[in-house]
């Protein structure tokens, strides 16, 4: 009897360990990763608080304000449109595919959202099911609230739930964790994978920070590919139901390094800009000005045959990108 | 701009993220590469009766105030649109023109 306990103990032993290698994946050190260490996120707010960047702030308030200012701050609730076009991603998409298994909301699994998340909440990818299932509910009653609050601008209730949601939403968002960590290494096999204790930058060193005490180098951190991660190439044909957004990096390797250019995205839209990590684009006039070569050049000319007058301007408009990726693009 | 093709396949364009895996086409700026357009915008004219009593046309306007607008459409409508560039000149017929004896074009 004793013999066949400790025999139900083993067995139940492997197979916790069998799953938790399964649920890890391939590759050595995925255990110390951020997720490797806290485990998966079980709620939202989980999610935020194991990505939580705050303590950057008081070393780099610069850094952090740039940050503050970019679209990577809030990279699923834009200024509401890009959290709306997820409700559409999720209502006209897979909610409605007759094999995407998503009925209602309770259905949906965080490998249905990462046809967005991919980019706009890679960290996503490190939640719960259930997570997905608070992300789709959350989404649904902010745009209800707000859409109540503009109705009625004296509905507090409406009002109250908007901004508790918005505050939510712009709280999920590519911050220094999710740069200078998560997504520091494309080659984990080749360089390691991002460890918990580490930030990664330009240097080696030791952190001043209790929970990040360590300092790396990142091979990618000022390289194209490192942007390309999300500013991407096309359709995403690792997904079981491809999705596509942007197709920058594509256009800048196969149009512009293909062509001879040399320069990164980080030294066009951080440093030669002076953007640092507000890291804009169509939007600032300083990116605006570095984009584009634009002439034009205008004349008369009469058309003229018998009684028939043709009067006409020509205006002739020249223009070349001086970018190293295809405009528009994302 | 890049045209998305609807799940890749046939020649629909496709709008949402989700439903677009491809290009139709893509009319946008290149890196390197010079694009030209030419925009050939006609006077107003209006016929008058000549000496001899036949008709002839001549311009209504001899001037023409001329805009040209980039514009970077992020969503492809004016929603959130930024303006890149603009140009404004006024193009006269008679600037470098000389009068002509034909029953029309430059006035005598």
């Amino acid at each position: 009897m004793k013999k066949l306990t400790w025999i139900g103990i083993t067995t139940t032993a492997l197979c916790l360990t069998a799953s938790l290698a399964f649920a890890l994946g391939a590759g050595v050190g995925r255990d110390g990763t951020i997720v490797g260490k806290k485990g998966k996120a079980k709620s939202l707010q989980q999610l935020i608080d194991m990505y939580d960047s705050t303590g950057c702030i008081d070393c780099h308030e610069d850094a952090h304000n740039d940050w503050a200012a970019s679209p990577h701050a809030r990279s699923i609730y834009g200024t509401g449109r890009a959290a709306a076009t997820m409700i559409t991603a999720m209502k006209n998409g897979f909610m409605s595919w007759e094999y995407s298994g998503v009925e209602k909301t309770k259905d949906i699994k965080v490998e249905h959202w990462m046809g967005c998340m991919k980019c706009h909440l890679p960290q996503l990818a490190d939640a719960e099911d259930k997570v997905a299932v608070e992300l789709a509910d959350t989404l649904l009653e902010w745009y209800d609230a707000a859409v109540a609050a503009v109705k009625d601008p004296e509905n507090k209730k409406a009002i109250a739930t908007r901004d508790k949601h918005e505050k939510t939403l712009t709280s999920l968002n590519i911050n220094c964790l999710v740069c200078h960590n998560r997504m520091a290494i494309t080659h984990k096999w080749t360089d390691g994978y991002p460890q918990h204790n580490v930030v990664y930058g330009l240097n080696d060193g030791a952190h001043d920070d209790e929970k990040f005490p360590k300092m790396k180098r990142s091979l990618i951190m000022d390289e194209s590919i490192f942007c390309g991660q999300c500013h991407g190439m096309g359709p995403n044909l690792e997904l079981e139901n491809p999705t596509q957004c942007a197709t920058a990096y594509g256009s800048y390797m196969w149009a512009y390094r293909a062509d001879g250019g040399q320069e990164s995205c980080q030294e066009c839209h951080m440093h030669k800009s002076g953007l640092g990590h507000k890291i804009l684009s169509y939007s600032d006039p300083t990116m605006i000005d570095m984009a584009l070569d634009f002439k034009v050049h205008a004349y008369a000319s009469q058309w003229l045959d018998g009684s028939t007058l043709r009067p006409k301007a020509v205006v002739n408009v020249e223009m070349v990108n001086r970018s190293g990726h295809g405009i528009p693009d994302g | 701009m890049p045209t998305p093709r609807l799940m890749a396949r046939g020649n629909n364009m496709g709008r949402g993220p989700y439903e677009k895996s491809s290009i139709l086409e893509d009319t946008g700026l290149h890196p390197g590469k010079k694009v030209e357009e030419r925009f050939d915008i006609f006077f107003p004219v209006e016929e008058i009766e000549t000496d001899d009593g036949k008709t002839a046309q001549v311009a209504a306007e001899r001037e023409m105030d001329v805009t040209v607008q980039l514009w970077y459409k992020p969503f492809g409508t004016m929603s959130g649109a930024v303006l890149w560039r603009e140009w404004q000149e006024t193009i006269s017929l008679d600037k470098k023109s000389k009068p002509t004896t034909y029953p029309s074009g430059n006035p005598q």
